[in-house]
C-alpha cells in the first residue's frame, strides 16, 4: 500500500533551500491566530540573540486553520521591541508555512516536524506549543541549549502543578509511567518538548505514526520512547499551562490517554518488565512557582454518573477482571462513602492492562470500559482532597506513585503470563 | 570585445586597479628593498596581467615608523626607492603600456620628522606653528575614538620641545595638520600639483574624514572637512583633466555617500563594509551580510565609483561590523592571536581562504563582478602567504614572489638584508609560489586571474551598471544581474562548499539566453518558470544575456 510521505513537494522544496541545519523549531498548528503570532516572534529572536552563529529554521505544519494561522505566521516580523533584544541577524531566518499531510492530528504535524528534521540533519528539533503559556525568547532558549551542550537528548517541560489540578495526570499516567518505566517523569503528557536530531529519527523508524492511539497522546508516547530506547531523558521547568474550562470531553481524553498508555506499554514491555527502581530525572531551568489554582468539580455529579456506568458495564467488566476484584470494585462504587482505595485502584489498573494482551478483546473496547472506572476514582480523589491540606494531598499522592511500584510485579506476571 | 578609450574621463568606472608597495616589488640595487627600476622592469607582467591602474603606496622620504605613511617630504622620493627622475622613468613607460598611476596623498598628518613640524614645533611663535593642532591641555576633544587601538593610549601627544599638546588621530608620531590654517591647504594643493604636473594620474587620498575637528563632535566627517575637500577636487578639475582622487574612509556607505558630494568631491571612494562581508558571507555559507549591505548602500553620482578589494596593505578591518560579527570573524578566521590587530586580521587572501584554489576563486569573481572598480592587492594573484608573527601590518607586506630562485628574484641582496623576510613556508613559500612557475601553468591561478580579468574588461556592465538582487529560497547563492543600458550579465555564486540546487526567478528576464562568459557555453533560454541551476562547490558563472 502507497504510504504518503510526510513530506509534500512544497516543504521539500523548501527545505531543499534551507539545506542543513542545527536547530529545528517546529509549531504545529490549529486555529492559534491569537497567540501563534508572539511564539513566531520569541524563536526568532532566540534564534538571532543567543545562537547567532547557529543554522536554524522554524517549520509550521498546520493543521487546517480557518483563522489565519499561517498567514499570521508567514507575515510575522521583528517589533521595535525584539530589536532592542537583539543584534543585526548574522545569518537568514528561515520560516516555512506548510499544510501537513495526512489523518488530521498532532502526530501527523509532529511526523512532518520529524522528517524535516532528519532532512536538514538539524541537532536539535523543539516542538512548541503555539497556545501555551506565554512563550518569551528565554523560554526558547532554554529548551535548545542543553541539547546543544549534549547534556541530554530529550527535554520534557514540567512544572508546579497544585495538587488538585491534572487528576488524570497525577491518578493514573504519572504513577504508571514512573513504577513501569523506573523515572521520575513529573509530566508524560505535554504538547511541547525537545529532542535530539537522533532521537527525532529514531522515532521516524518506528510504525507508531499511524497507530490510532498516536492520534491523541503521540507526546507521551514520545516520552516512553524516549526513556525506553536509552535516550537520556530530561526535564525543564516551565509556567503551569493555563487550566481549561469545563472539561466537555472528558471521557474521550481519559480514553484515548489510556490507548496511548497501552500501545507505549505493548511497544516497549522489554524494557519496563526489567526496569528497577526509580531514577530521578535531571532538571533545567528555575521552577517558576506559579502553579494556578486548581478548577472546581462537581465531583458528587462525577460519581454519580461513574457509578451509574459501572454498573452497566459490570458484565463487560466480568470478561476481563477476576472475580475477587470485581467485587471490592462493586463494594467500593455502591458504598454511600465517596471513596477510592490505592491498591484496589492500583491492581484494577494493572488488570485491564494486562487483558489487553488477553485475545481478540480491542484496545478501544478495554479503554472504554476504564472510563467509568477512572471517573469514580477521579471523583473520590477530588472528594478526599477538598478537605485535605495541600501537604497532605502531595503525601498521598507520592504513596500512591509508591503503591503503583510495589505492585508492578503483578503488571509484569500477568504481561507475561497473557502472552 | 569592447575597450575603453583612455581618454574616457570617467575611465576609473571600467579601470582594475592593482595596488602595490614600490618597496616590496621589485629591488634593482641589492638594498634589499624594492625601488623604481625594479618596478620599471616589472611594468610587462603588469601590463600582461590587464590591470589599467597601478596605486603606489606612499614612496616618499619617511622615517619609516608607519610604512612611509609618515612623510617627511612630499615632493620628493625616497632614496631606497630611487630618485625623482626614476619615477618619471616609471611614470613614463607606464603611460606607454596603457597603464595608469596614482599615488598616495596623506592629506590628514606629517612625520614628526617633517620640517613643517620640526619648524612649528620650535617655538610657540614660529609661523609654521599653526600649521598642526596644539593645546595646552589634553582635554579639548574628549571622546573622540582612538584608531590604533593596540598602541595608542590618547588622540594627544606631550611634545617636551615646545611643552604643548599636539593632536594625532593615528601614531604619536604622526602630528596632524591644521586644516583650518589656508596656509596649509595652500601647501598641499601645491604638493598636489607637484605630482600632477609630472603626470600622475591621481591620488588615493589617506584618512580623509579626520582632517578637520571641532569641539564636541567626533572630529569625523565634518561638514569643514568636506568644504577643503571640495576646494582641492575644484582645483584639480580646473587645472587637470581624466585625474581620479580615490577616498579612503572607512565608514558605512551612508556616511561615506557625502565624500563623493555631487560629483565634486572625490571621484572614487573605497566601500570597506563589503570587504568583510564578503568574506563572512563565504564562511556562513549565507548571502545575507553581503545582500544586506549591498542594499545598504546609496546610490551615488554618475560619475563617481566605489573601490572594492580583497585585501589590502592593512589588517582585514573589522571596524565596520557589529561585535556579532567581528567575534564572528575573528574565531573564524584568525584563531591565532596573532593573526589580529588593532579591530582586524592581518593575514592575506590565500591563507584566509586556507589555500583553497575554489575559495579563491570564487571570491575574486565576487571582487570582479560586484559594483565598483576592483582593486587587487600584490601578490594576491599568484595566492602569496603571510607572516603573522611579522610586527604591525607587516605579515601582508612582504616582497613578491617573482621565481623560486634566491631571494625570489625580488632581489640580488644578501637574503639578511631584505627589508622583510620572504614567506618560505613549504605550502606559500616563495618556492612553491611564484610569479614565473605560475606563468608556465596554464591552469595556474595567476593565468586564471588573467582570464577573470580580461572577461571583466570586456563589458562596461560589471563597472558601470546597477545591481538588482535575486533572492532565491536556497540562501547560499548569492545571485545578481548587472546592467548597463542594453546589457545585462547574469551572476550566481555558490557560497558553500557543498553541491547546491537553486531555482532563481527569472521571469523579468524570460525569453533571454544566457551565454557563459568564460567559456561561451549557450545555457537554456529563461522561461517563466524557475530556473533550476545545479552547482558545484564554490561554484560562480557570469552570464551575457542576450534576447535573440
Amino acid at each position: 500500500m502507497e504510504q504518503l510521505s510526510a513530506l509534500p513537494d512544497a516543504l521539500l522544496r523548501q527545505l531543499i533551500a534551507v539545506g542543513q541545519v542545527d536547530v529545528l523549531v517546529g509549531l504545529p498548528t490549529l486555529n492559534n491566530a491569537a497567540t501563534v503570532v508572539d511564539v513566531v516572534r520569541a524563536v526568532h529572536v532566540c534564534f538571532t540573540r543567543d545562537f547567532p552563529r547557529l543554522r536554524t529554521v522554524m517549520i509550521n505544519s498546520d493543521g487546517g486553520s480557518t483563522d489565519g494561522t499561517p498567514e499570521l505566521i508567514r507575515s510575522a516580523s521583528f517589533t521595535e521591541a525584539d530589536m532592542v533584544l537583539t543584534s543585526h541577524p548574522l545569518r537568514t531566518l528561515h520560516r516555512i508555512v506548510v499544510p501537513y499531510h495526512g489523518l488530521p492530528g498532532k502526530h501527523t504535524a509532529l511526523r512532518t516536524v520529524f522528517a524535516a528534521g532528519e532532512l536538514t540533519q538539524a541537532k536539535v528539533v523543539v516542538v512548541l506549543d503555539p497556545s501555551g503559556p506565554a512563550t518569551t525568547p528565554g523560554r526558547v532558549t532554554e529548551m535548545i541549549t542543553p541539547i546543544t551542550r549534549s547534556e541530554v537528548e530529550f527535554l520534557a517541560p514540567c512544572h508546579s502543578r497544585h495538587p488538585r489540578d491534572g487528576v488524570l495526570v497525577t491518578q493514573l499516567v504519572r504513577p504508571l509511567v514512573r513504577a513501569l518505566y523506573g523515572v521520575a517523569l513529573d509530566e508524560p503528557l505535554g504538547p511541547e518538548f525537545s529532542c535530539s536530531g537522533r532521537f527525532a529519527s529514531r522515532c521516524l523508524e518506528r510504525d507508531i505514526w499511524d497507530h490510532e492511539a498516536a492520534r491523541f497522546a503521540i507526546d507521551m508516547w514520545l516520552r516512553t520512547e524516549a526513556v525506553a530506547e536509552g535516550f537520556a531523558v530530561g526535564q525543564i521547568w516551565r509556567p503551569a499551562p493555563t487550566v481549561a474550562g469545563a472539561r466537555t470531553r472528558l471521557r474521550e481524553a481519559v480514553q484515548q490517554v489510556v490507548m496511548a498508555l497501552i500501545e507505549s506499554l505493548r511497544a516497549h514491555d522489554s524494557f519496563w518488565r526489567k526496569a528497577n527502581g526509580v531514577v530521578e530525572l535531571r532538571r533545567w531551568g528555575t521552577d517558576p512557582k506559579d502553579s494556578p489554582d486548581a478548577p472546581t468539580w462537581d465531583y458528587q455529579a462525577l460519581a454519580e454518573q461513574a457509578r451509574h456506568d459501572i454498573g452497566e458495564i459490570r458484565p463487560l467488566l466480568k470478561e476481563v477482571l477476576e472475580a475477587t476484584l470485581l467485587a471490592r470494585i462493586v463494594e467500593e462504587t455502591s458504598s454511600l462513602e465517596l471513596r477510592s482505595d490505592d491498591e484496589l485502584w492500583v491492581r484494577t489498573v494493572y488488570a485491564l492492562a494486562a487483558a489487553t494482551r488477553r485475545g481478540p478483546t480491542s484496545i478501544e473496547h478495554l479503554a472504554g470500559i476504564f472510563v467509568p472506572l477512572y471517573l469514580w476514582r477521579a471523583a473520590a480523589f477530588m472528594a478526599h482532597a477538598a478537605i485535605e491540606t495541600d501537604a497532605t494531598v502531595r503525601e498521598e499522592l507520592e504513596s500512591l506513585c509508591q503503591t503503583f511500584q510495589r505492585l508492578k510485579p503483578l503488571l509484569v506476571d500477568h504481561w507475561s503470563a497473557e502472552v | 570585445m569592447s575597450i575603453v578609450k583612455s581618454a574616457d574621463p570617467l575611465w576609473y568606472k571600467d579601470a582594475v586597479f592593482y595596488q602595490l608597495h614600490v618597496k616590496s616589488f621589485a629591488d634593482s640595487d641589492g638594498d634589499g628593498i624594492g625601488d623604481f627600476v625594479g618596478l620599471t622592469s616589472k611594468l610587462d607582467y603588469l601590463e600582461s596581467l590587464a590591470v589599467n591602474c597601478l596605486w603606489l603606496q606612499p614612496m616618499y622620504p619617511s622615517p619609516f615608523r608607519d610604512d612611509g605613511y609618515d612623510i617627511s617630504d612630499y615632493t620628493d622620493i625616497h632614496p631606497c626607492y630611487g630618485t625623482l627622475q626614476d619615477f618619471q622613468t616609471f611614470l613614463n613607460h607606464a603611460h606607454q603600456r596603457g597603464l595608469r598611476v596614482i599615488i598616495e596623498l596623506v592629506l590628514n598628518h606629517t612625520s614628526d620628522q617633517h620640517p613643517w613640524f620640526t619648524e612649528a614645533r620650535s617655538s610657540r611663535e614660529n609661523p609654521r606653528r599653526d600649521w598642526y593642532v596644539w593645546s595646552d591641555s589634553d582635554d579639548r576633544y574628549r571622546g573622540v575614538r582612538i584608531i590604533f587601538l593596540d598602541t595608542e593610549r590618547s588622540n594627544w601627544a606631550w611634545d617636551p620641545v615646545s611643552r604643548a599638546y599636539y593632536w594625532h588621530r593615528f601614531f604619536s608620531h604622526q602630528p596632524d595638520l591644521n586644516y583650518d590654517n589656508p596656509a596649509v591647504r595652500e601647501e598641499i594643493w601645491k604638493v598636489m600639483k607637484f605630482w600632477l604636473d609630472l603626470g600622475v594620474d591621481g591620488f588615493r587620498v589617506d584618512a580623509v574624514p579626520y582632517l578637520v575637528e571641532r569641539e564636541g563632535t567626533s572630529c569625523e566627517n565634518l561638514p569643514e572637512t568636506h568644504a577643503v575637500l571640495k576646494e582641492l577636487r575644484s582645483r584639480v578639475d580646473a587645472n587637470y583633466s581624466g585625474k581620479v582622487l580615490l577616498a579612503e574612509a572607512n565608514m558605512w556607505p551612508e556616511d561615506v555617500r557625502p565624500y563623493f558630494g555631487s560629483g565634486d568631491e572625490f571621484h572614487m571612494s573605497f566601500h570597506f563594509p563589503v570587504m568583510p562581508r564578503m568574506f563572512m558571507a563565504l564562511r556562513l555559507e549565507d548571502r545575507k551580510p553581503l545582500v544586506d549591505i549591498i542594499e545598504r548602500t546609496p546610490s551615488i553620482p554618475d560619475s563617481c565609483q566605489w573601490g572594492i578589494f580583497l585585501r589590502n596593505h592593512d589588517e582585514l578591518t573589522l571596524e565596520m561590523v557589529t561585535e556579532v560579527e567581528r567575534e564572528y570573524m575573528w574565531d573564524e578566521y584568525a584563531q591565532d592571536p596573532q593573526a589580529r590587530i588593532n579591530l582586524g586580521i592581518r593575514r592575506r587572501l590565500a591563507p584566509l581562504m586556507e589555500g583553497d584554489r575554489r575559495r579563491i576563486e570564487l571570491m575574486s569573481g565576487l571582487l570582479m563582478s560586484l559594483p565598483g572598480s576592483p582593486i587587487l592587492y600584490y601578490g594576491d594573484e599568484i595566492g602569496m602567504g603571510d607572516n603573522v608573527y611579522l610586527g604591525d601590518r607587516n605579515s601582508v607586506r612582504t616582497p613578491m614572489q617573482w621565481s623560486g630562485d634566491v631571494n625570489a628574484g625580488f632581489s640580488p641582496a644578501d637574503p639578511e638584508r631584505l627589508w622583510l623576510p620572504l614567506i618560505s613556508d613549504a605550502v606559500y613559500g616563495y618556492q612553491a609560489v611564484n610569479v614565473q612557475s605560475q606563468q608556465r601553468n596554464p591552469t595556474s591561478l595567476l593565468n586564471w586571474t588573467r582570464r577573470l580579468i580580461e572577461v571583466r574588461r570586456s563589458t562596461s556592465v560589471f563597472g558601470r551598471g546597477s545591481i538588482e538582487v535575486v533572492k532565491p529560497a536556497n540562501h547560499r547563492v548569492l545571485a545578481f544581474t548587472r546592467t548597463l543600458g542594453r546589457e545585462t550579465a547574469l551572476v550566481v555564486n555558490n557560497l558553500a562548499g557543498t553541491a547546491q540546487v537553486v531555482e532563481l526567478d527569472l521571469s523579468h528576464l524570460a525569453g533571454a539566453i544566457p551565454i557563459e562568459m568564460f567559456g561561451g557555453s549557450i545555457f537554456p533560454r529563461i522561461g517563466g518558470e524557475p530556473y533550476i541551476m545545479m552547482m558545484g562547490p564554490y561554484d560562480f558563472y557570469w552570464f551575457r544575456l542576450r534576447w535573440l
